[in-house]
């Protein structure tokens, strides 16, 4: 369902652990023309499911919500599903500030009508855009661009260190505490996550703004596309041409880029 | 001749030893300004100086010279000589009679002049005769200078402070008059005789050395010289006792005297300082009594003992006098340094405290502020003069203390300094409280407003009542010039409204209970400070949790015992949620992400410890998953009639949150 059926009617679905808030919005929708309330979620990770159930055109994902929050809503969310979004917030100095510097739409609660009017025009407006070029291709890149803004607002907010990652286990979101991961590899779009018990998880994100948000000093960049744990190196294998292959306490072995050697050899060798 | 010869030695000897105690007299009087002892007069003392060099000069040449067979005697320098030696008491009886004397006093000093002016009259006539020097002269001298000693004793014995001009006049006299005793008994050729006539006037040099120089004197002069005189003493008992059996070997005998004697000076030396500073000075030692006085006024905690110890330390060093001690706001930073007082110019009473006595030495201790004191030391034992190193150490004294009074009260002025810094910290820390108390969350705020917002479709009488809360929340955390403290009740209103609005909002994720007995009602507590702790648990214990949690606020009293053992009670108020909690380990980051910055306990604590110090405190005990508990302890600050009359007042106070759908 990856274009609309209904050309004139816009599909939303509403993300809000507070019902009252949720219900408020839901009642402002429903006053709306052309615009159908396909799903409600009361947190982040019912969003996610509810979204890649429903496949809206529109999600409009409070900002804060237990667990999963609205960010994070679209980073667990498969890229051919990933609808518009637009954040409802109540304060949020800081992320509004980031919404408008990467051109993401957001709503204050109490929301007002006419605002919400604007955010659901421009969405009616981007999705005729799609319509009147091929479908497919425009999508990705509205996706692509939505994910980015997203992931550039969440590398930036003040509690942006990450403790744990939420990732997808079939329907169910599982949280991958910070500390047991121990390699990162990059595998297109895709992040490649495995922990010290040698469980592996994929979760969409680049790896330059997963890098920003770990705990400094606890991974180390071995090359273009892998991110290490420092403490889980067991072994350093010098290679010819003056690189290394990094040898996991878990067994794996991450290959050492050449412009990185020199760093690792700088700082990671010496005492 | 082996008697002659020690008549001889003694002459050389004695005469020698005569110029140069004369010489060091002259010579310490020329450059007295440099000693800055202040006697006033040296014209006087300079003259006898220069008798003194004179007597012995003429005596070495008309006794020593003839007996060593260089000069022939001369009538005319024994004329010279004995002149001088005429001159020598009434020197001395000048300095003994004051210009402020009677009439009848200052007639001794007349009577002195004409009989040394007689008796120099006669020596030059008998030269005329040629025979020099005059039996008659000397005659004269000894009747007469013998007369003036009876009137200056009569006159002077009673006054302590002069007694020692008396001993130096009536030693004056004895050595003319021995003089004129010896000149009686030409042939006896005893050598005591001989020492005690001809050299008279070393004694008389050496008081009056010893009078004015004691300190230089004595350290300079009177330790060579005592071991010098023994010396001298020891080779000729030495060479009279064995000189006479060996005079074959009279050379190698001398040789021997030489060595022996070169042996044992350097014991002579030691043990002739030793007397001069333990008998002759009988002084303290002053570089101990430096020494602890400095170690003394860094254990003193106040100006006043400073003070005390400078007292007791300068009565101890100069014999257990008198030491008065007055502060002064006179700006004396730049006084001099230690003086001995003139008595003639300060009134008797000047001492002050403790009676009549005449003060001798003055110095100030030179703080760098007022008040300065002025230390005022009263006469010394035996009427002893202040010299150098008195004065040194009444300077060494003053400066110690007044070090040690301007440390105390630099470090008096940084105590100030640091309780005024307190006191203004403690004003910016209220203003900072008032800026504390007008913050409202304003995430709070617009979530509730959305809250109503859906209310007044869905539930208007509910949405009218969370309404009425918000109001009352608002109107309390923005009341103007907000009270100290608040009942505990009006606080806990605040709260119940608070929790009510995020029940609306929440709906069944929060429940809460608020347990407070009655009879707590009416205890005062400072304002919002309960408010900000549910609030915390609200934020951070229930809504990041999709099950929601409960939020229980209790309070009850307990009793303490202070350090002085006496029971006082202390409110302890709880606020405790079973919301997301957080590790303990790590207590700035709750483990689902959301930041725990805890600015509202952090807040809290401050103000705590602002209003109550040490008697107020906060303890937070978290557990990842199970939730937050928060306990604060403040003093009881209710009069017992304000609690009668708040529960006379109360109902049950007890209220449980509920969800009504």
């Amino acid at each position: 369902m990856s274009t609309r059926e209904h050309e004139s009617v816009l599909r939303v679905v509403v993300a809000d652990d507070e019902r009252p808030a949720r219900r408020f919005l839901i009642d402002l929708l429903h006053g709306c023309d052309d615009v159908s309330v396909v799903g409600e979620a009361s947190d982040g990770a019912e969003a996610v499911t509810i979204i890649e159930r429903e496949r809206p055109d529109l999600a409009l994902l409070d900002l804060q919500m237990p667990e999963v929050d609205g960010l994070e809503v679209v980073g667990l969310l498969r890229r051919d599903v990933l609808p518009l979004v637009a954040f409802v917030t109540a304060f949020d100095a800081y992320a509004i500030r980031a919404f408008e510097l990467n051109a993401l739409d957001y709503l204050l609660k109490p929301v007002d009508a006419a605002r919400l009017r604007r955010t659901l025009a421009r969405a009616h407006e981007r999705l005729d855009m799609v319509d009147a070029k091929g479908a497919g291709i425009r999508r990705a890149e509205l996706s692509a661009e939505t994910t980015e803004a997203v992931a550039r607002v969440e590398s930036g907010r003040a509690d942006s260190v990450l403790r744990r990652i939420p990732v997808r286990r079939r329907d169910d979101v599982l949280f991958v505490p910070v500390a047991q991961v121990v390699l990162i590899v990059a595998d297109g779009e895709l992040l490649q996550l495995a922990t010290a018990s040698g469980e592996r998880h994929t979760i969409t994100y680049r790896l330059k703004d997963l890098e920003a948000r770990l705990p400094e000093g606890e991974f180390v960049r071995l090359s273009r596309s892998a991110l290490v744990r420092t403490d889980a190196i067991q072994r350093m294998s010098p290679m010819p041409g003056g690189t290394y292959i990094a040898t996991l306490h878990s067994g794996q072995r991450v290959g050492v880029s050449r412009i990185r050697a020199r760093v690792i050899r700088e700082q990671m060798l010496k005492l | 001749m082996p008697s002659a010869s020690v008549a001889t030695l003694v002459h050389a000897a004695g005469f020698l030893t005569g110029i140069a105690l004369y010489a060091m007299l002259g010579w310490m009087l020329l450059r007295r300004e440099r000693l800055a002892v202040g006697a006033p007069d040296t014209r006087l003392p300079l003259t006898s100086a220069i008798l003194g060099v004179v007597w012995n000069a003429g005596g070495l040449l008309y006794y020593g010279a003839p007996s060593l067979g260089l000069l022939p005697a001369s009538p005319v320098v024994g004329a010279i000589a004995f002149s001088a030696l005429g001159f020598l008491p009434a020197a001395v009886v000048r300095g003994a009679v004051r210009d402020d004397d009677p009439i009848s006093h200052r007639a001794l000093l007349w009577a002195a002049y004409g009989v040394s002016i007689t008796s120099m009259v006669l020596q030059w006539l008998a030269v005329g005769r040629g025979r020099a020097p005059d039996s008659a002269s000397l005659l004269l001298l000894t009747v007469g200078y013998g007369t003036i000693l009876i009137g200056l004793a009569l006159r002077h014995w009673r006054t302590p402070h002069r007694r020692g001009t008396f001993a130096t006049a009536g030693l004056a006299v004895f050595a003319v008059m021995s003089l004129h005793l010896s000149q009686h008994r030409e042939g006896a050729d005893s050598v005591i005789i001989e020492l005690l006539g001809h050299q008279g006037s070393l004694p008389l040099a050496v008081v009056l050395l010893y009078q004015d120089f004691r300190v230089a004197f004595a350290d300079l002069f009177l330790k060579r010289a005592l071991a010098l005189l023994a010396v001298v003493a020891l080779a000729i008992v030495l060479f009279v006792r064995i000189a006479p059996e060996a005079s074959a070997a009279h050379g190698g005998i001398i040789v021997l005297i030489a060595v022996a004697l070169a042996v044992v000076y350097p014991t002579l030396q030691r043990g002739s300082a030793r007397f001069v500073d333990r008998v002759v000075l009988r002084r303290t030692n002053f570089a101990e009594v430096r020494q602890d006085l400095s170690g003394a006024t860094q254990a003193c905690r106040s100006e006043a003992s400073v003070v005390d110890l400078l007292r007791a330390t300068l009565q101890r060093a100069f014999g257990g006098g008198h030491v008065a001690i007055v502060s002064t706001s006179e700006d004396l930073a730049f006084a001099a340094d230690a003086q001995p007082i003139d008595d003639r110019a300060v009134p008797a009473n000047a001492g002050a405290r403790g009676g009549q006595w005449a003060p001798a030495a003055r110095v100030v201790v030179r703080c760098l502020e007022a008040p300065w004191y002025v230390v005022t030391i009263g006469e010394l034992r035996d009427g002893r003069r202040f010299l150098s190193d008195d004065l040194l150490l009444l300077d060494a004294a003053a400066l110690l203390a007044a070090r040690r009074i301007d440390e105390l009260r630099a470090e008096q002025a940084r105590f100030e300094r640091a309780a005024a810094d307190i006191e203004a910290r403690r004003l910016v820390s209220e203003a900072e409280l008032r800026a504390l108390r007008a913050q409202l969350d304003p995430h709070f705020l617009f979530n509730s407003l959305t809250t109503i917002g859906h209310l007044l479709t869905e539930a208007p009488a509910r949405a009218r009542t969370t309404l009425l809360k918000l109001t009352d929340l608002l109107r309390a955390v923005l009341r103007p010039g907000a009270a100290d403290r608040v009942a505990l009740r009006e606080e806990l209103d605040i709260v119940t409204a608070y929790l009510g609005i995020e029940q609306a909002r929440f709906e069944e994720r929060l429940g809460f209970t608020i347990d407070v007995p009655a009879s707590l009602d009416g205890i005062r507590v400072p304002p919002l400070l309960v408010q900000p702790l549910v609030e915390n648990a609200v934020k951070h214990g229930i809504a990041p949790l999709r099950r929601g949690g409960h939020v229980f606020v209790s309070a009850r009293l307990e009793s303490v015992n202070d350090a002085n053992d006496q029971a006082s009670a202390r409110l302890v108020l709880t606020v405790r949620d079973t919301g997301a909690g957080f590790d303990d380990a790590r207590p700035a980051r709750v483990g689902d992400g959301h930041t725990h910055e805890a600015v509202g306990l952090r807040n809290v604590q401050q103000r705590l410890a602002h209003l109550f110090g040490a008697e107020g405190g906060m303890a937070i005990e978290s557990r990842l998953g199970e939730g937050t508990s928060v306990t604060l302890r403040i003093p009881v600050t209710t009069t017992g009639r304000e609690r009668e009359r708040e529960r006379g007042s109360g109902d049950s106070k007890r209220q449980h949150g509920e969800y009504a759908a």
